[in-house]
């Protein structure tokens, strides 16, 4: 299947600063592909290159096939980091001509503006100005406005940002139910957690070099000591190659191998011990230390 | 560029401008604001008219007996009226006990060698001791030649150029009579296309500035961008809220005319002939001498930080389109001389210059000069609109500290 989206050795600099290098990698279709990186990584300047809002210096970029033009604007959403909207003017106002500019009739940006209103719980608020609307409205707002086109490809720059639990949780739904619609979304956030939940795969970015980039369970079983954490009935028996067990609480250990270890070796000395497995998993490292170990002790594991 | 993108930047712009309570203040707010100010200043004038019907009374000693009047006696020479005093002391009660004279003049007994008149004033002199002058002027030539010349010749010499005509003659050599208002009606034209391009532009360019400011104040630019090209946003901008200032022009003259005040008044009285091929040519130079200035205007304005450093740096082109005001006095005495000639070929004063060039003599300039000067107009239109364009986008994403010209300029290459 084409990707919908192919960085090929992008490059950009603005002044003396390398904002990019060479960096490479593809989206593919129906995917949620988290763009990481800390500031000033280069995330932002990938993504206002796809959007066509700066151009880069080196390098190709393909969208659904083919070079950047303007057709791919109504098939691309954007939701910026740094968002606003127009203060002054009234919600349903500001959708519509959001929806409008994304090729969207009058009408039917109307019509799907108030649904998307009625969806995020803010249908009180379609004739009020913006300027009325606390902070995490505003954020509601905007959201909706970038999915109204229902864009095959969304990029969403750091969407949870100012959002109490239960909107992060109505955000995060949204996205997979865009990936359940078939349609791709680039997600940009410093929240792990929520990478770890909604990716399929990530490219990490620092000093605008990839560092990182693969299937997210890939990259964190990479980034990964061999760990098990097993979760039995009764004594946990003597297990052959393993370098030392922890008990986290009553029946849950965390089992650490030594060297090569086969972890089916282990199951296998469990079942044949006759203790009853009631859980069985590898450790992966969560997102958020790989993202440290690489960004500030530079470890690089491919 | 996508027109539909365009229309949709354009309607946007306008119906959020012309919705704003700002807007419709000044918009409404400001005819009536005027019709209250020429109110009041219209008192003062009907009051001072309404003095002007009774004669002003001036006293007048005749030591030379040239005006042949008795004492006591009273001539009233258009708005004055001059009372005859046998002696000065007389004069000097009326003013100052009676008060029934504003000043008096003494016609000293050498006057015709010397001229001298002496000038009393008291504490009714209104204007001054001179105020009368032209008056007893008037009386003593009268007086002067009355006796010693025929009454026609002293009409005509009191009034040399009483019955005025005025003729044009054409290109084709035929006479057409014309009215003596001609020449300051054929200047309605102009004056009222650089009033309507200046104001379009000074309100337009206003509006301009401070939605771009506004966006980049409130990050919206990146979403535009996303969606619109610079082209298109810049244009829809221009087309939009250039609607916007131009509909507030167009209602306030409308209102204007409405009443018939001030700028109909002025004009509606006066033999207004007006060329044709200027006003053929006003709605074009119009459309594109506002896209060339806006253009520019919003091109620099949108390396502001904030709304004021934003107008700041627009409104820089809005004073060069003034250029060819200071030019006026010569275009009018030389409409096709090196500097009318000079003054067509710069884009920031051919439209003005143009409409003025052929309001006063449409024949005295070549198809082809108009021609010219009217695609160098366009084509630096178009240069401006997308050099402009690539500025704005550079200015749009622009924060922090304001990159070297070096810079904007390798920025603005390199745009999309």
């Amino acid at each position: 299947m084409t990707p919908v989206l192919v960085f090929e050795g992008v490059g950009k600099r603005y002044g003396d600063k390398t904002a990019l290098s060479g960096v490479s990698f593809e989206v593919q279709a129906g995917e949620v592909f988290g763009l990481l990186g800390p500031n000033g990584a280069g995330k932002t300047t990938c993504i206002r290159i796809l959007m066509d809002i700066v151009r880069a210096d080196s390098g190709t970029m393909r969208v659904f096939g083919a070079p950047l033009g303007r057709d791919h604007d109504f098939r691309l959403a954007y939701l910026p980091e740094e968002r606003g909207l127009y203060t002054k003017q009234r919600v349903i106002d500001v959708m519509v001509y959001f929806g409008k500019l994304k090729g969207l009739s009058a009408a039917e940006a109307r019509a799907r503006a108030r649904t998307w209103l009625e969806r995020i719980g803010l249908s009180s608020v379609e004739n009020h100005q913006v300027e009325r609307l606390s902070k995490g409205m505003s954020q509601k707002v905007q959201i909706a406005a970038t999915l109204l086109s229902e864009p095959e490809l969304c990029v969403l720059d750091e969407p949870f940002s100012g959002l109490d639990p239960v909107n992060t949780a109505l955000v995060r739904d949204l996205i997979g139910e865009i990936r359940a619609s078939g349609r791709t979304t680039i997600l940009s956030t410093h929240q792990m957690s929520m990478v770890e939940t909604l990716c399929d795969r990530v490219a990490l970015l620092s000093e605008g070099r990839r560092v990182v980039y693969g299937p997210i369970d890939e990259v964190r079983r990479r980034y990964s000591a061999a760990e098990l954490r097993i979760t039995i009935e009764g004594e946990l028996p003597e297990l052959p190659g393993v370098e030392s067990v922890t008990c986290e609480r009553p029946g849950t250990h965390r089992v650490v191998l030594a060297g090569d270890t086969d972890p089916q070796r282990v199951l296998a000395s469990l079942i044949d011990a006759g203790v009853p497995v009631l859980r069985y998993e590898r450790v992966l490292a969560p997102m958020e230390d790989i993202f440290i170990r690489v960004v500030q002790h530079g470890e690089d594991r491919g | 560029m996508r027109w539909r993108t365009v229309r949709t930047v354009t309607w946007f712009e306008l119906t959020s401008t012309v919705r704003r309570l700002g807007y419709l203040i000044v918009t409404l707010g400001m005819p009536v604001f005027a019709l209250l100010y020429a109110g009041l200043a219209l008192i003062p004038a009907k009051l001072a008219k309404e003095q002007e019907s009774a004669p002003r009374i001036y006293g007048v000693v005749d030591q030379a007996a040239l005006l042949g009047l008795g004492d006591g006696e009273v001539i009233v020479v258009r708005s004055a009226g001059f009372r005859c005093f046998g002696d000065e002391a007389r004069a000097r009660r009326a003013l100052t006990d009676e008060r029934a004279i504003r000043s008096y003049f003494v016609v000293t007994p050498d006057y015709l060698a010397s001229g001298r008149v002496l000038a009393h004033t008291g504490p009714a002199s209104g204007l001054g001791p001179w105020e009368g002058r032209a008056e007893l002027s008037e009386l003593l030539r009268t007086r002067l030649l009355g006796t010693r010349v025929e009454p026609k010749v002293a009409a005509r010499l009191l009034e040399p150029i009483a019955g005025r005509e005025t003729f044009r003659v054409g290109g084709d050599g035929q006479v057409e009579a014309e009215g003596s208002d001609a020449f300051i009606g054929r200047l309605v034209l102009p004056i009222g296309f650089v009033f309507l391009l200046f104001t379009s532009i000074l309100m337009s360019g206003s509006y301009l500035i401070q939605a771009t400011a506004t966006e980049k104040e409130n990050k919206v630019v990146e979403v535009l961008l996303s969606s619109a090209t610079a082209d298109e946003i810049m244009t829809g901008k221009l087309l939009g809220l250039g609607g916007a200032g131009l509909l507030q022009v167009l209602i306030w003259l409308t209102m204007t005319l409405g009443v018939r005040f001030g700028f109909a008044q002025l004009v509606l009285p006066l033999d207004v002939q007006i060329a044709w091929q200027a006003v053929a040519i006003a709605p074009v130079l119009f459309i594109t001498a506002y896209a060339f200035l806006g253009s520019l205007m919003l091109g620099t304005g949108s390396f502001g930080g904030n709304v004021r450093e934003s107008q700041q740096l627009g409104m820089f082109w809005a004073f060069l389109a003034t250029l060819p005001l200071m030019f006026v006095p010569l275009l009018l005495t030389d409409p096709h001389g090196l500097v009318a000639h000079v003054l067509t070929w710069i884009p920031f004063s051919a439209p003005a210059t143009l409409v003025l060039r052929l309001s006063l003599d449409p024949d005295g300039m070549s198809v082809w000069e108009v021609a010219g000067s009217i695609a160098v107009l366009v084509l630096s239109t178009w240069a401006a609109v997308r050099l402009a364009s690539r500025l704005f986008r550079v200015g749009l994403l622009l924060t922090g500290a304001r990159p070297s010209l070096r810079e904007i300029w390798r920025q603005a290459k390199g745009a999309p």
